[in-house]
């Protein structure tokens, strides 16, 4: 106790001394011409008793200092080496004045100097962009016994409060982000699922369908919770469903979706209105319910019927333009290592073409989706396809996009992903590698391209029955005049579906037709020898 | 100044004696030292080899980790040794080295001892995955980049 003011001042001796010493030139001479003691001169009155003895006094300070270790931190038991800090490697033989002092926070051996602890804590502890207050929530270990370092600190409330909430925030930093997310995706959804109503039930439909929609909130009530509450209780078929048609369009374009009914979301709403009983007849026309609860039969009937009639054939004519693919295919050894560009160009010709409708390609019935586009897509192209190149189609930009189509195919679980493997020709590594890389950029791109078709395919399906509409006579898509439709195609939901599925069965057989016209033409290319008779007479 | 007494103190010791297996090559600052290791025992992967080890210290030293490399010399020859944590640039891949892995405790000499065994225990033939591109694309200095410790075995 004796020795702290003692070291107060010592810990203040570099500048007071200057200080003091500058000013106490000026204070006798103050002193001396007037009674009047300023602050100035007070501060030094102070300090000037100190300064008569201080060479003395600062000696003795320094000793107590460098002593204080020895006598209060020293282990009871003898110690026959000098102390060695395990941070600096000095040892206590080497001490100075301006080494601080000798801690042993932990059971082992280990000793070292509290500045340079402090040093090393501070480092571990260190505030980064995330934590500006630092985190203390990491217990320190010893490196070597890996008991805990404790330490003294001072407590501040403001800093432990700042510390708790940038602890809080980074504890809601993954929920919150998912919920924004989340939201974001979902007015997406229903967005996207409104536009889909209006394109396949016409507007005046539609309207009956969303009216829940547009209805002014009740004025009277005022609890925005309680609001929400009734909203919900009202209409969460809405809420609900709109954002499941596209959801729905897209699940359905792959394999797994099969088990799911994807008209699900569109019998909601027509199941909505149970007085507005022109969308829910049960004689014919056949109900809007009823025709989309029937899609998904429909559906799965023309995938067997392809799978069963077309597929086999289609495989057979694909195998058919590959290079060598099959020893019975007859080409010519040479007319095939020669026609190789030719042949190439074929094939991305036919890419491209097949690429216009196959956004669209792997839809059946409207709303319901098929999957036999995975099956009917050739894994071939991707094994050979020389000039393929693996760019993201420009979005709403159809005609100009290049992407192959295989694409879909291989990020699909799609059958036909292990087929491409022995079909991989005399495959060199290098090959193998491409393609392996191209795997990659093409998940994105089918992903894109599922998207897309999910959420054009309503519009294409409307675009052909208002084709129908046109096309057809009056008096089968207008309805009379009075009373109920009488006809399937008077609806505008019925020319939609109808639409669609005109849509998709001549898109198969348009791309069917192409299949086999390849293998035709394939098998009846020659290459042309140089015509040498036209060269010479021209050099004539 | 803490790095400078701290090395000093250490390059004292190693000059007096060194375990068997590492050599002192080049200490002439205290920013960059050289050093050999050879592993002892009569792993076929590592036998009758020397390899080149760079430390870099940074004035925070030993606060903070020094950066451990390999490097390659052509006369006398000096490989990057074959090690899964190893890669073919001389970056070596351990927790030691890394930020969350040192404490001050460690030193060069204990550095050298640690890759020694790590050397030592070593049975497979072959570089860490990824290889080719990470030396290729690298252009972190060691100590940024973040590896994952997930072999405890080797």
């Amino acid at each position: 106790m004796a020795s702290l003011p003692p070291r107060a001042v010592s810990q203040r001796r570099p500048s007071p001394r200057d200080d003091s010493a500058s000013l106490q030139q000026q204070t006798p001479a103050r002193t001396g011409s007037s009674s009047t003691t300023s602050e100035d001169s007070q501060t030094v009155l102070l300090n000037s008793p100190s300064s008569s003895s201080r060479s003395a006094h600062n000696t003795d300070l320094e000793f107590s200092r460098i002593s204080h270790p020895h006598t209060t931190d020293e282990p009871p038991q003898p110690i026959t080496e000098p102390r060695r800090c395990w941070i600096c490697f000095s040892d206590e033989t080497e001490d100075d004045e301006n080494t601080s002092e000798w801690r042993s926070p932990c059971p082992c051996v280990l000793e070292a100097h509290e500045k340079c602890l402090l040093d090393w804590i501070a480092d571990m502890e260190a505030p980064n962009s995330r934590r500006r207050a630092g985190s203390h929530q990491s217990k320190i270990l010893c490196p070597q016994c890996k008991s805990e370092i404790r330490l003294e600190r001072p407590s501040s409330l403001i800093l432990s409060g700042v510390r708790a909430i940038e602890m809080a925030t980074s504890l809601f930093l993954l929920p919150g982000t998912l919920l924004t997310v989340g939201s974001a995706a979902y007015s997406t959804l229903a967005l996207v699922g409104r536009a889909h109503v209006y394109q396949i039930f016409g507007t005046q439909d539609a309207l009956q369908i969303l009216g829940p929609l547009y209805e002014a909130p009740d004025i009277h009530n005022n609890s925005l919770g309680a609001r929400f509450l009734i909203e919900l209780r009202d209409h969460w078929r809405l809420h609900l469903g709109l954002p499941m048609i596209p959801t729905a369009l897209m699940l359905s374009r792959s394999t797994f979706a099969d088990s799911f009914l994807p008209f699900l979301p569109l019998v909601f709403f027509v199941g909505n209105g149970g007085s507005r009983d022109e969308l829910l007849q049960v004689s014919w026309p056949p109900s809007a319910a009823f025709t989309m609860a029937l899609l998904p039969y429909v559906r799965g009937m023309y995938n067997t019927y392809y799978e069963m009639v077309w597929l086999p054939r289609e495989r057979r004519w694909l195998k058919e333009i590959q290079p060598r693919a099959d020893a019975d295919v007859g080409n010519d050894i040479n007319a095939e290592v020669d026609g190789g560009d030719e042949d190439g160009n074929v094939v991305e010709e036919a890419i491209e073409l097949e690429v216009d409708l196959g956004i669209f390609g792997d839809w059946n019935n409207g709303g319901a989706a098929d999957n036999n586009g995975a099956d009917e897509n050739p894994p071939v192209p991707v094994a050979r396809g020389p000039g393929n190149p693996p760019e993201v189609a420009p979005v709403g930009d159809m005609d100009a996009d290049e992407a192959p189509p295989v694409e879909a195919d291989n990020a699909a679980p799609a059958p036909n992903v292990p087929q491409a493997v022995p079909q991989a020709q005399p495959a060199v590594p290098l090959e193998q590698r491409v393609r392996r890389e191209r795997n990659i950029a093409f998940s994105a791109t089918s992903f894109a391209q599922t998207i897309l078709g999910a959420v054009v395919f309503p519009s294409i399906a409307a675009a052909v029955g208002e084709a129908l509409k046109l096309a057809l006579p009056k008096s089968m898509v207008n309805p009379p005049s009075t009373g109920k439709p009488t006809g399937f195609l008077q609806t505008k939901w019925g020319r939609s579906i109808v639409g669609g599925c005109l849509f998709v069965g001549i898109k198969d057989a348009l791309m069917l037709y192409v299949r086999w016209k390849m293998a035709q033409n394939h098998r009846m290319r020659r290459v042309l020898d140089y015509d040498r008779s036209r060269t010479k007479g021209r050099n004539k | 100044m803490f790095a400078t007494k701290r090395l000093q103190k250490e390059l004292i010791k190693l000059n007096e004696k060194l375990p068997p297996g590492i050599t002192l090559v080049k200490a002439d600052d205290l920013k960059e030292w050289l050093m050999d290791i050879q592993v002892m025992d009569d792993n076929p992967i590592y036998k009758d080899e020397t390899y080149r080890l760079k430390f870099t210290f940074s004035g925070n030293y030993p606060i903070e980790a020094p950066e451990v490399v390999f490097t390659p010399v052509q006369t006398p020859s000096r490989p990057i040794p074959l090690h899964p944590h190893i890669y073919s640039n001389g970056i070596i891949c351990l927790d030691m080295l890394a930020r969350e892995g040192w404490s001050p405790v460690h030193n060069v000499e204990s550095v050298c001892v640690s890759l020694q065994s790590m050397l030592t225990s070593n049975t497979k033939r072959e570089r860490p995955e990824g290889d080719d591109k990470f030396v290729k694309y690298n252009t972190r200095r060691p100590k940024d980049i973040n590896f994952v410790f997930h072999d405890n075995g080797v």
